[in-house]
């Protein structure tokens, strides 16, 4: 009997100390991750969030997009026999919605991140009282900077984009369709929220040590090139107003980064500012230390692109026959592409870390002096000009003779310095674009030129009859997309 | 108890068992389709607002079914209003009104036996012909693309079980006339129409359906040149045709010029402007004559070449007269005239190292002071005026272009330049062979030189004229690139004796690099000692005589023949020389290492 007793006592002990253990045995938690209610309670956090957008932004595909709709449609790259099909037929401008260039997922994912940054950032705030309003204020300009540059590569490419300003972190929300806004209004969008950024992040991450001589170039940290400074967010700033036909504000923002002497050209040499954190730098996707850039990987190793080095030679990078055949533009053949077509601009084999150029100084030069011959002052455009290919060492054969008051010529000298200056960086087809757009499409004809060129002699002239047609300017929204999401629209071009 | 318990176990279980097959009579419906996707024809019917007509026209001729049954096809779908229309236009009330051959042939002409979206479409014809055996015509107008220039694709790409369906807004109607009668049909071709009369040929160009007529002539092209641009030229009518080109009187005559020149226009093949530009020449049915085609700054230009450095500009297909679809075949205008061209047989001195393509390709590295570039990079050659029998070996990268322009150097090279090659089966994963595009042959008899720099690696070569093709013609000498001159029984101390040249050249051997003796216009002095060590390196052999049939460019393949030696690279071609074999001068003149720089026989 007594040892019954001791079995109940036993038995009445293990019920008491299991209870407490139940509330915890209720709450069902995920054992292999962190929940939303966990996180967004420090500024660490909030920094960790951030962090997480820049190496999504490194992780490749987002560069990848950036590569492939700044170069696949124009003149600057050809498609390798490595190369799938799906980028040949970008190159013959015959896109169906299931091309996988259309595919914008990556994208978009990194705006989401940014998107539950500038949501959620607040909810630290209020509870960790070590989160100043300084740090706060940078966290979330530039994840707002962020989004806006991703947006305005979409908007650029696709026209039409579902405009999410709310992040999804709930399968209700990945599951609410999204509507398409018209490209006025993202454009409206990005520019109210470049100007907010602008207020809130800082000129200086690390603050260079003060010199003594003011306008004098002060050695800065990398960092402050890798995120977005408010040089960065204003050079973007001024690049959606050029593409905006808004001149005069893209002139004043480009004056805001030229007056300060900050950013210097590099003289001649041109490939150690690929290496990242060079005085020329505004912001880059930096792979210093970090992930290697998948385009060094992609366009060296079995490559599916290569320099269309006929076409360049005889439009872009044109020999000095006249004068001394062995003269080369350092941006050009031998130094960042091979004469077998090799594009070396992102590093080869042994350099796999190469920073993917967003802004430099040399691009603000350029779209000031593209502003400021769009409002008729092409002898000042021209000094730009003069500046930058006397530092550049650009070559006498690429200087057309233009007057003053020419500003039609002056414009494409601008287009075509901007192939030299950002050969294979993903800026040739915005720039063909926005130059082929200008004034109601007057210069449509550099578009039906350029296909003219890179098109297969087979489908040739399709090719140049489509792209006559300006929805066909901006890739189809994809298959996939559209059967996700019943309230988007395909592009009418791509409905018949 | 525990007996009983067991027996009724057994019972347990049985009761379970029927249970379960109880279960098992509900019905269960299982997919049976692989697929929930329509064939053709059910794609049809299952959209009679657009369709409706066409599915009749489909059960009338009896084609539902073949269109409904697996297969490979592609149907071009007229919508209700466009047959409604064609109906019309024939002047018939209903369907009722056409015969069942008729609407067969109707559903022919749509339906091309192969899976064709509109990725695969190009600026000319599907290359599978419709069911009804001709081809179908493709272009993009206004952004959209069009069958036959006349429908328009409203509903492209739409996958069926059995192919693709397009639908389009228009019935396509095989075109009516023949080429003879399309020609005449348009009144501004008057003077050619009478030229194609006197001269035969209206009669071969002219067909109906179902006519018996030879394979070859089922699909024809002729580039017609209209009146405007004879008078451009100064004939008015046929008759200053005739008397310009008609020397024996009658234009039937194969050998009468007139004949000769209508000849020119036609072609025994079916060629849109796609076909012409993809091609390099077109062969007409003058014997052996060839129209060159070039595509310029997206203009169509014939007989547009360089002929022994001289630009002849040519002629340009007008693409809005062009690309005419005739029962039998397809119709050009030419915007300007074209003729035979009478040439010279003329020798032809092709520096393999600087034809114009590989120069263009080679961009900074051309003549450059240690020149040095792959001939294949990525995989393909980066020219096309050449290629290997494959691209894919690790020791591509050996082939390459050198530049070694030093007048000082022992094994000078024509222009400074040569092709280091690394071909022959001596070790593995190396290339087997090397082909040329020549520069424009004249039609005539040739010796075939195959000037070379001598590498004791270098590898024995046969030469092939126009490999795999019906004039292909193998050369007798095979070109031993390790042997120098001394293989012509001439040694070294011998080469100075003034008869020297002759005895080589009895021999099939030259010297083809300029020597010390030789004269240069410009006061250069050659580079080659007469006699001694190193004159015998730079090696002219005879590799044989070819006969060139037509007046183009052609092929030259170099093969590599097994060795023990020649295991790596230092095949060190320079020039293939092309001199008539009935020229006396087989030797002069002398190349040098500064490009353009001739050298001929002392005076």
């Amino acid at each position: 009997m007594t040892r019954k007793k001791i079995y109940q006592a036993l038995l009445a002990f293990a019920c008491l100390a299991s209870l407490p253990s139940c509330s915890k045995w209720l709450d069902l938690q995920p054992q292999d991750g962190i929940t939303k209610g966990e996180f967004w309670q420090t500024k660490e956090d909030v920094r960790a969030a951030l962090y997480g957008i820049y190496s999504s932004l490194n992780a490749g595909l987002v560069e990848q997009r950036i590569f492939l709709w700044g170069e696949l449609r124009a003149d600057m790259i050809e498609v390798t026999p490595l190369g799938s099909d799906d980028f040949r037929f970008v190159k013959n401008v015959n896109i169906l919605s299931t091309n996988s260039v259309a595919a914008w997922g990556a994208v978009y994912s990194t705006i989401n991140d940014c998107n539950l940054l500038i949501d959620f950032a607040k909810d630290a705030k209020a509870t960790d009282p070590t989160f100043t309003d300084a740090a706060y204020n940078t966290y979330v300009g530039e994840a707002l900077a962020i989004r806006s540059l991703l947006y305005f590569y979409l908007v650029r490419t696709f026209r039409d984009i579902p405009l999410k300003l709310k992040g999804s972190f709930r399968d209700s929300d990945v599951l609410t369709p999204t509507a398409q806004v018209t490209e006025a209004e993202t454009i409206r969008q990005l520019i109210a929220d470049l100007k907010e950024a602008q207020n809130l992040v800082p000129d200086y991450h690390i603050q260079p040590e003060e010199s003594e001589l003011i306008g004098v170039y002060v050695p800065e940290s990398p960092v402050n090139k890798g995120r977005i400074t408010k040089p960065a967010v204003t050079a973007l700033l001024a690049d959606v107003y050029l593409w905006n036909s808004d001149y005069a504000q893209a002139e004043i923002e480009a004056d805001k980064i030229l007056t300060t002497n900050r950013y210097q050209l590099t003289e001649g040499a041109i490939l150690p500012i690929f290496q990242g954190g060079t005085a020329e730098t505004i912001f880059e996707i930096s792979h210093r230390e970090s992930t290697p850039n998948i385009l060094s990987l992609l366009l060296t190793l079995s490559p599916p692109f290569a320099a269309n080095t006929m076409l360049i030679k005889e439009d872009v990078f044109v020999p000095n026959t006249d004068v001394d055949p062995n003269l080369r533009d350092p941006r050009g053949e031998s130094f960042i592409y091979s004469s077998g077509g090799l594009i070396m601009k992102y590093g080869t084999e042994e350099n796999l870390y190469s920073s993917f150029q967003i802004y430099r100084i040399s691009d603000i030069m350029l779209i000031k002096a593209e502003a400021i011959n769009e409002l008729g002052r092409g002898e000042e455009a021209l000094t730009i000009m003069d500046d930058l290919r006397l530092k550049r060492r650009a070559l006498a054969a690429t200087a057309p003779e233009l007057g003053n008051d020419d500003n039609g010529g002056i414009g494409r000298f601008i287009l075509a310095e901007r192939a030299r200056e950002f050969a294979f960086e993903g800026k040739r087809w915005f720039d063909l674009l926005r130059f082929a757009r200008r004034d109601d499409y007057a210069n449509i004809d550099i578009l039906t030129a350029m296909v003219g060129k890179t098109a297969d002699v087979t489908v040739q002239q399709s090719a140049i009859n489509k792209i006559r047609q300006r929805d066909s300017h901006y890739l189809p929204i994809s298959e996939d997309e559209l059967s996700k999401d019943p309230l988007l629209k395909q592009n009418p071009f791509y409905l018949k | 108890m525990k007996t009983k318990l067991k027996k009724n176990w057994g019972y347990g279980l049985l009761c379970v068992a029927v249970v379960c097959c109880i279960q098992a009579c509900q019905k269960i419906n299982f997919r049976e389709t692989t697929t929930e996707d329509v064939n053709i024809t059910g794609y049809l019917d299952n959209n009679p607002e657009t369709y409706s007509l066409l599915s009749d026209i489909l059960y009338r001729s009896k084609t539902a079914g073949y269109l409904g049954a697996y297969g490979t096809y592609t149907l071009f779908a007229p919508d209700n209003a466009s047959v409604s229309a064609w109906i019309k236009e024939n002047g018939k009330n209903s369907l009722d009104d056409f015969s069942e051959d008729e609407l067969l042939n109707f559903v022919r002409y749509h339906v091309v036996r192969d899976t064709i979206n509109t990725l695969r479409f190009t600026d000319g014809k599907i290359k599978t012909p419709s069911l009804f055996g001709e081809f179908l015509y493709t272009d993009v107008q206004d952004g959209v693309f069009r069958v036959n220039k006349a429908a328009f694709v409203n509903r492209a790409n739409i996958l069926c079980g059995n192919g693709w369906v397009h639908g389009i807004d228009h019935v396509l109607v095989p075109p009516p006339l023949s080429l003879a009668e399309l020609v005449e049909s348009n009144s501004g071709y008057a003077i050619f129409t009478e030229a194609l009369k006197a001269t035969g040929f209206y009669d071969t160009l002219y067909y109906e359906r179902g006519m018996e007529i030879p394979a070859s002539k089922r699909f024809q092209t002729v580039i017609v040149e209209s009146d405007a641009v004879f008078q451009e030229q100064g004939i008015m009518d046929f008759a200053q045709l005739k008397e310009k080109y008609s020397q024996t009187g009658d234009p039937k005559n194969r050998a009468d010029s007139l004949w000769l020149f209508v000849a020119y226009h036609i072609s025994n093949s079916g060629l849109f402007l796609e076909d012409i530009i993809s091609a390099s020449s077109i062969y007409t049915l003058a014997p052996k004559e060839i129209i060159s085609t070039k595509l310029q700054a997206g203009k169509v230009l014939l007989n547009d070449d360089e002929f022994n450095g001289v630009i002849e500009p040519g002629a340009e297909l007008l693409r809005v007269n062009s690309d005419v679809l005739a029962s039998n075949g397809v119709l050009h205008e030419s915007g300007q005239g074209i003729s035979i061209k009478v040439r010279q047989q003329t020798p032809v001195y092709f520096d393999v190292a600087s034809s114009s393509e590989l120069r263009n390709a080679l961009g900074g590295a051309y003549g450059n002071a240690g020149g040095l570039m792959t001939l294949v990079a990525n995989g393909v050659p980066i020219a096309n005026s050449f290629r290997f029998d494959r691209h894919d070996y690790l020791t591509m990268a050996d082939n390459v272009y050198r530049y070694y322009g030093d007048l000082t150097n022992v094994r000078p090279y024509a222009n400074g330049d040569f092709l280091d090659l690394s071909v022959g089966p001596g070790t593995a994963n190396r290339v087997t062979w090397i082909e040329l595009k020549t520069p424009y042959l004249v039609k005539g008899r040739y010796k075939v030189w195959i000037c070379y720099a001598q590498n004791g690696n270098g590898v024995p070569m046969q030469v092939t004229f126009n490999p795999e093709k019906a004039d292909e013609q193998i050369l007798p000498n095979v070109v031993f690139f390790n042997q120098t001159l001394s293989a012509s029984g001439i040694s070294n101390a011998d080469r100075g004796q003034p008869n020297a040249d002759n005895l080589m050249l009895a021999q099939g051997y030259k010297r083809y690099m300029a020597t010390v003796n030789d004269y240069n216009p410009n006061g250069h002095i050659g580079t080659k000692a007469m006699s001694g060590t190193y004159s015998d390196v730079n090696v002219g052999r005879l590799a044989g005589t070819i006969e060139v049939e037509t007046t183009d460019r052609h092929i030259i393949r170099l093969e590599g023949l097994g060795t023990s030696w020649g295991q790596k690279f230092n095949t060190y071609l320079d020039m293939i020389q092309f001199i008539p074999a009935d020229d006396v001068e087989q030797i002069y003149p002398r190349f040098y290492p500064i490009p353009g720089e001739l050298f001929y026989r002392p005076q």
